[in-house]
């Protein structure tokens, strides 16, 4: 456990701490001036404009504010893994469940870019050819594939993480 | 540790692994096509192909450059996993493919980042402000992701140590 309390003090983890703070602010800048002028260009509410709108704009609306709101849920979840660091729990009951979090979420981006992408080409054009097509699903592969890949790799961590917190349970009654 | 949480573990992994390989499949005749058609097209970027033409070549090469990455990462999961069925998810070199993966996630972000400039840049109407927001929207959120690995692997070196310190009790 002593090596565990050493990392409280230890550089790397502040210095994460730090730049994951700057980071997550200039994140929720950007995250706001997006919804901003999101809310600028969408008009006043009830207006019978809004649902053909909100048609030609969902992809924009889904790579902007739906993922931003999962980016939200993520840097949530590293800041509490980052809290138990700096507490000398990272083996924490609660560390793998979050890691599954953070997959969960990354699968969710996948899902939401890949039908973004999709729907950026059905609504710009209005007759697609074969060749467009296969383009388009080529397209939807390669962005569903790029996330579900990180996020198949977050959800093996947390299996091995699961390991660890078993191991430090072990280690607990061993003493 | 008890019987029956390692073989649920087995199977879950093992079920994240044949996911892994169809996906890398998948993903592995998109980015020869890809690279095929990059390789085709590049004769008429020789004989000198448009303004427009050339910066959609040069959107495509980075894109295609993600893929070598793409497999760095897949290859460090691989890994992992065959650790964690060789019964050693705990050994000093899990900190490491992880760090790894976090690194290359870095070098996605450049790269997504680098795609999205070209592609606003070479728009029609260029409104700067409006660039920078976009790329570094995009950009970030990949960042946090590289981040989260980081900090993942500094977990994980605390569990090669107790690993290390309960091995030695035994």
């Amino acid at each position: 456990m002593s090596k565990e309390k050493s990392l409280r003090n230890r550089p790397p983890v502040r210095v994460f701490k730090v730049l994951l703070t700057v980071v997550s602010l200039i994140y929720a800048f950007f995250f706001i001036l997006s919804l901003y002028t999101f809310t600028q260009i969408w008009g006043p509410p009830f207006h019978p404009e809004i649902p053909r709108f909100l048609i030609m704009n969902l992809s924009m609306f889904m790579n902007s504010v739906l993922t931003g709101l999962l980016y939200v849920v993520i840097i949530y979840q590293l800041i509490r893994l980052l809290g138990l660091i700096i507490n000398g729990e990272p083996f924490n009951q609660e560390s793998p469940k979050r890691i599954r979090r953070i997959a969960y979420c990354t699968f969710g981006m996948a899902a939401i870019n890949a039908v973004a992408e999709l729907t950026r080409h059905i609504t710009m054009s209005s007759s697609i050819s074969s060749k467009e097509f296969w383009i388009v699903i080529v397209r939807f592969i390669l962005r569903a594939a790029h996330t579900v890949l990180l996020g198949l790799g977050i959800l093996i961590i947390a299996f091995v993480l699961e390991v660890g917190v078993r191991l430090q349970q072990d280690q607990s009654l061993t003493i | 540790m008890t019987d029956k949480n390692p073989i649920k573990i087995a199977a879950v992994v093992k079920a994240l692994r044949i996911t892994l390989f169809t996906l890398l499949i998948l993903y592995g005749l998109v980015f020869i096509s890809r690279v095929f058609a990059l390789i085709v097209f590049l004769p008429n970027l020789a004989m000198g192909a448009s303004h427009a033409s050339f910066w959609s070549w040069i959107r495509s090469f980075l894109g295609a450059a993600a893929g070598p990455i793409y497999f760095s990462i897949a290859y460090a999961i691989f890994k992992l996993i065959a650790l964690i069925f060789r019964g050693e998810p705990y050994s000093p070199a899990s900190p490491r493919y992880i760090r790894r993966i976090g690194y290359a996630v870095f070098g996605l972000a450049l790269l997504n980042a680098l795609v999205a400039a070209i592609l606003e840049l070479t728009a029609p109407e260029v409104h700067i402000p409006e660039v920078i927001v976009r790329v570094l929207y995009g950009g970030l959120g990949t960042l946090l992701l590289g981040f989260g690995f980081l900090v993942i692997a500094r977990v994980l070196e605390v569990g090669v140590s107790l690993k290390q310190d309960q091995d030695l009790t035994v």
